[in-house]
C-alpha cells in the first residue's frame, strides 16, 4: 500500500444473517467466522482491500434491526456510523425479506450518511419466483443498490464500483420521512433547542436526534445529560407522550416501505412447497422439534466417538511407539522419562483425541451453516422461557459445546442485564470440546462399547443442570420475567464442504494451539512435580507417591475420599483448572509413571480405586467443577463483578462435589 | 388428492408403522428380555427408530385428512431415514477399519453383521422411495447459484 494513496472507510451495516460477514470476507479475503446463527457478530471488524487505486478498510458492523438502542449491538452501530462518520455505509439488505430490512435503510437514510444498498442472496429471492426492479428501488430511495451473491462473491466489483463514485460525491443530505404534521412539528421545535448546542450538532444531525428524542431513546438521553441544553429538552418532552410518538413514526416508516416495495417488488406465486418449507414443517413441529433435535445431536456424538475411533487408535499406536523409541534410545534416563512419560505421555493422550474434536466441530459446522441450529433455539425458545431463561441465551449455550469462553461473550447480545448473567453463571454447565477427551478416555476404558450413550447423558446432564441452576437463579438471586424474544429463522442452505471444513479447523486448531503451549507447559510441570519431591529428584524408579504432585492430591483427600477419588484423580483435577484437557494429560503422566509396558486403559483398569461408578463421577466432577482459567477470566470480564465471579466457580465446585457424592451413595447403594 | 401422494401417503403408513414396531423390539433386546439378529441393546436407538417412525405416520395422518403439506414429513422422513442409515453405514466401516486393518483388541470377535442395525438397513426402503420420487427431492433450492459478474 502506497503511503500517498487515497484511502477511504467503509462500514457493512445490516439485519443478522443477511449475508453480511460473508460479504466482508468476499471484499476483504479475511478468513472470518462464517455462520447463520443469529449475533454472531458481536464485536466491530476490520479489514482492508485495495480496489482501483484506492486502499479501502472495511469496518463489519453488528448485526441489528434497526438503530434504536434496545441492544448493545445497536448502540455499537449506531454509534460507530455517527461519531465515526464512515465515509460510506453499505446496507447488507437481504433480497428475499426486503420489507423487514428496508426498515434498517430508512433509519441509515435518516442519519444523514451516504449509504449504499448492497441486495444480497438475491438467488434465494429469484429462486421463490420474486422480481425486484433494481433501478426503481435506486431510484425511489435516492440510494445506489447493487445485487449481490456474496457467497459466490458475484456482485463484489460493482459494488466496490458504486461505493467509490458514492465516496466521491459532494456533501449528502439527509433524506427525510415525514411523520405528519403534529409530529413534525414537534421535531422542528426540538431541532431548535438542539441548534442552541453548537459541539452536539456537528456531531449529530439536528433532525435525527429529535427524532431520537421523540423516541425516548434512553441511549441518547444519557448523552444529552452533559449538554448545556439539556433542562430546556427536558421540559419540552416532559409535555410529550413518547410512546405513542414512536408507535405512529415505526407505521409510517413501514408506509414508506411498503410505497416503495409496491412500485420495485413483484412477488412470485407460490403454489409449491420448497425444501425449506417443507423441512421447516418438520423440525420446527411443536410435538416433533425437540426429540428431532434430540436425535440429530444423538447422531453428531454417534459420529464422534464410534466413527473417529479408529483414527484416534492410529495416532495412540503411534505416539505409544515413538514414546518406546525415546525410552529406549535416549539418555540420560531422567530426559528419557521426561520426554517419554512426560511430554509424550502427556501431550500424547491429549492428540489421540484430535479426530474426535475435530469431528464434531465439523459436525456442529453442518449444523450450523445449513440453518438448523437457528431452527433448534427456536423450538427451545418456549422451554427456554418456561425455566426463566431468554431465547436468545440457548445460542451462546449452544456455542458452549464448542468453548465456553466465545460463548461466554456471546452473551452480549442480550439485552436484560439479568438474562444476561443468568446465561453467563450457567454457561459452563454446556460441555466444552475442552472436556470430551475426559469423557472420551474414561467412558471409553470403563463402558467399552457403550461409551457413546455415557457421553451423550454426559452432555445431557449438563443442558439439564444448566437448566434447573437458572431456574434457581430466576427464583431466588435474579428474580424476574426474562424479556421477550424476537427470531429470525435464516433460510436453510446446502452446507458446502469446503465453508464446514474451514469452520471445523478455525475452531479445532485452537484445541491444536492450547496443546502445545498451555498443555504442554501443564504437562512438563507435571512431570516435575512428578519426578521431584521433598527428598529431591526420586527418579522413574522410585515411587511417586512421594512425588510433590502426590502431596498437592493428597492435601485434597479429606474433600474427596466420600466421593473414592484417589491423590492422582485429586492432581488431576487440580491440574484441569488450567484446561480441561489437562486432566487426560495428567492422568497419562500420572500413570504412566508407573510401568513402562502398559498402556494408560491398562493402567487405569488395573487401578482398584478406579471403577466404572468411580469413573463416571470423575466425568460428571468434570463437566460441572470450576470451569477452566479462561472461562473464569471471561466471566469475570463480562460480568465486571468479582462477587459473580467467585461465586460461579464456589457454586461450580460446590455442585460438581454433591453430584459425585450422589452417585456415588446410589451406585453403592445399587452394587 | 394426486395419484403420487397417495402412494406417499401409504408409503408412510408402511414405512412409519416398520420403524415402529423395530423401535418396540429394539427396547425389548434392549431390557435383555430377549436377543433378536440385527437388532442391537441399543436404548438411544429406540428413540431415533421412534422418531423417525412418528414424523413418517405424521404425514400419513395429515395426508390422509387431506392437507396437502404433509408430504413434507414423507418427504423429511425419508431423508432422516438416509441420514441414519449413512451414519451407521460409516460406523460400520469404522468397525472394519478396527478389525481388519489396526487389529484392536476390542473388536476381536467384531463381524460385519455386528455392525448391522434397524437405521442401517431400514434406510433401504427410504433410498428405494428416494429413487422412485428422485425428482421431488431437488436440493437446487439451497446451493447457491453460479453467475457471472457482469451478466
Amino acid at each position: 500500500v502506497k503511503k500517498d494513496m487515497k484511502k477511504i472507510r467503509i462500514a457493512l451495516a445490516g439485519n443478522p444473517n443477511v449475508g453480511k460477514s460473508t460479504l466482508f470476507n468476499a471484499i476483504t479475503g479475511a478468513r472470518q467466522h462464517v455462520g447463520n446463527w443469529p449475533g454472531v457478530t458481536v464485536e466491530k471488524k476490520v479489514g482492508r482491500r485495495v480496489y482501483k487505486g484506492v486502499e479501502i478498510e472495511v469496518v463489519d458492523l453488528p448485526g441489528t434491526y434497526s438503530l434504536t438502542a434496545y441492544s448493545l449491538d445497536e448502540i455499537v452501530a449506531r454509534d460507530y456510523i455517527v461519531e465515526e462518520k464512515p465515509d460510506v455505509v453499505v446496507h447488507v439488505v437481504d433480497a428475499s425479506n426486503l420489507e423487514r430490512n428496508l426498515y434498517l435503510t430508512t433509519q441509515l437514510m435518516e442519519l444523514g450518511c451516504k449509504v449504499v444498498i448492497a441486495l444480497n442472496m438475491v438467488d434465494l429471492a429469484e429462486k421463490r419466483g420474486d422480481k425486484i426492479h433494481v433501478e426503481k428501488m435506486a431510484e425511489f430511495l435516492e440510494i445506489p443498490v447493487v445485487k449481490t451473491i456474496a457467497s459466490i462473491e458475484y456482485g463484489v466489483k460493482t459494488l466496490l464500483d458504486e461505493v467509490l463514485k458514492e465516496a466521491g460525491k459532494g456533501i449528502h443530505h439527509e433524506h427525510e420521512i415525514g411523520y405528519g404534521k403534529e409530529i413534525e412539528k414537534l421535531i422542528v421545535q426540538l431541532e431548535n433547542i438542539i441548534r442552541k448546542d453548537k459541539k452536539l450538532s456537528n456531531v449529530y444531525p439536528p433532525r435525527w436526534l429529535a427524532v431520537k428524542l421523540l423516541e425516548n431513546d434512553e441511549n441518547i438521553k444519557e448523552k444529552l445529560k452533559r449538554s448545556k441544553i439539556k433542562k430546556d429538552l427536558k421540559r419540552f418532552l416532559a409535555g410529550v407522550d413518547t410512546e405513542e410518538i414512536e408507535t405512529v413514526m415505526v407505521d409510517k416508516r413501514y408506509e414508506v416501505i411498503n410505497a416503495v416495495l409496491h412500485q420495485v417488488l413483484k412477488r412470485g406465486e407460490r403454489t409449491q412447497l420448497t425444501i425449506s418449507d417443507m423441512i421447516d414443517r418438520v423440525f420446527t413441529n411443536k410435538y416433533l422439534g425437540i426429540p428431532l433435535f434430540l436425535i440429530m445431536m444423538w447422531g453428531a456424538f454417534e459420529l464422534t466417538f464410534t466413527f473417529a475411533l479408529p483414527f484416534s487408535d492410529l495416532i495412540d499406536k503411534s505416539f505409544g511407539l515413538l514414546a518406546d523409541w525415546i525410552r529406549e534410545n535416549v539418555e540420560p534416563a531422567w530426559l528419557a522419562s521426561l520426554l517419554g512419560d512426560g511430554i509424550i505421555g502427556g501431550i500424547g493422550f491429549v492428540l489421540v483425541f484430535v479426530p474426535n474434536i475435530f469431528l464434531l466441530f465439523f459436525l456442529l459446522s453442518i449444523l450450523e451453516d445449513s440453518g438448523y441450529l437457528a431452527r433448534a433455539a427456536f423450538i427451545m425458545d418456549k422451554i427456554m422461557y418456561s425455566i426463566g431463561l431468554h431465547g436468545k441465551s440457548f445460542i451462546p449455550l449452544l456455542m458452549g459445546f464448542g468453548c465456553n469462553v466465545p460463548a461466554i461473550m456471546a452473551t452480549r447480545t442480550i439485552e436484560d442485564e439479568k438474562d444476561r448473567l443468568i446465561t453467563i453463571l450457567v454457561n459452563p454447565f454446556m460441555s466444552c470440546g475442552a472436556r470430551l477427551p475426559v469423557y472420551l478416555l474414561l467412558a471409553g476404558v470403563f463402558f467399552g462399547k457403550d461409551a457413546a450413550t455415557v457421553i451423550f447423558f454426559i452432555y445431557a446432564l449438563g443442558i439439564l443442570i444448566a437448566v434447573l441452576s437458572a431456574k434457581l437463579f430466576r427464583l431466588t438471586l435474579l428474580p424476574g420475567k426474562p424479556a421477550p424474544f424476537i427470531m429470525e429463522l435464516p433460510p436453510y442452505r446446502l452446507p458446502t464442504l469446503r465453508t464446514s471444513a474451514l469452520h471445523m479447523w478455525e475452531r479445532g486448531r485452537l484445541y491444536l494451539k492450547k496443546a502445545g503451549t498451555i498443555i504442554f507447559a501443564a504437562t512438563v510441570v507435571i512431570w516435575i512435580l512428578t519426578a521431584f519431591g521433598s527428598q529431591g529428584y526420586i527418579g522413574e524408579e522410585s515411587d511417586i507417591s512421594e512425588s510433590y504432585a502426590a502431596d498437592i492430591g493428597r492435601a485434597f483427600e479429606p474433600v474427596t475420599a466420600p466421593l473414592g477419588f484417589n491423590w492422582k484423580m485429586n492432581t488431576a483435577l487440580v491440574f484441569g483448572f488450567v484446561a480441561k484437557e489437562v486432566v487426560v494429560s495428567s492422568l497419562g503422566v500420572l500413570y504412566g509413571s508407573e510401568s513402562e509396558e502398559e498402556t494408560l486403559t491398562d493402567s487405569l483398569q488395573k487401578d482398584k480405586d478406579f471403577s466404572p461408578l468411580v469413573s463416571l463421577e470423575l466425568m460428571v466432577f468434570v463437566l460441572v467443577y470450576v470451569p477452566c482459567v479462561a472461562a473464569v477470566a471471561a466471566i469475570y470480564k463480562e460480568t465486571n463483578s468479582f462477587k459473580w465471579t467467585l461465586f460461579s466457580v464456589v457454586y461450580g465446585l460446590v455442585l460438581a462435589w454433591l453430584l459425585a457424592f450422589l452417585i456415588h451413595i446410589t451406585g453403592g447403594l445399587l452394587g | 388428492m394426486t395419484r403420487k401422494n397417495k402412494e406417499k401417503e401409504m408409503f408412510g403408513l408402511m414405512i412409519g408403522f416398520i420403524y415402529i414396531v423395530f423401535g418396540f423390539l429394539q427396547a425389548v433386546v434392549s431390557m435383555g428380555m430377549v436377543t433378536i439378529l440385527f437388532i442391537p441393546a441399543k436404548p438411544v436407538g429406540v428413540l431415533v427408530l421412534f422418531v423417525i417412525g412418528a414424523v413418517f405416520l405424521t404425514g400419513y395422518r395429515e395426508l390422509n385428512k387431506g392437507i396437502r403439506e404433509g408430504v413434507a414429513y414423507i418427504h423429511v422422513g425419508i431423508m432422516l431415514s438416509l441420514l441414519f442409515s449413512f451414519i451407521y453405514i460409516l460406523i460400520l466401516f469404522a468397525g472394519a477399519l478396527e478389525t481388519y486393518i489396526l487389529k484392536n483388541e476390542d473388536f476381536e470377535n467384531w463381524t460385519i453383521l455386528d455392525g448391522m442395525r434397524p437405521e442401517l438397513y431400514l434406510g433401504l426402503l427410504s433410498l428405494l422411495a428416494l429413487f422412485k420420487w428422485r425428482k421431488d427431492f431437488s436440493l437446487s433450492e439451497l446451493i447457491p447459484e453460479r453467475r457471472k459478474e457482469n451478466d
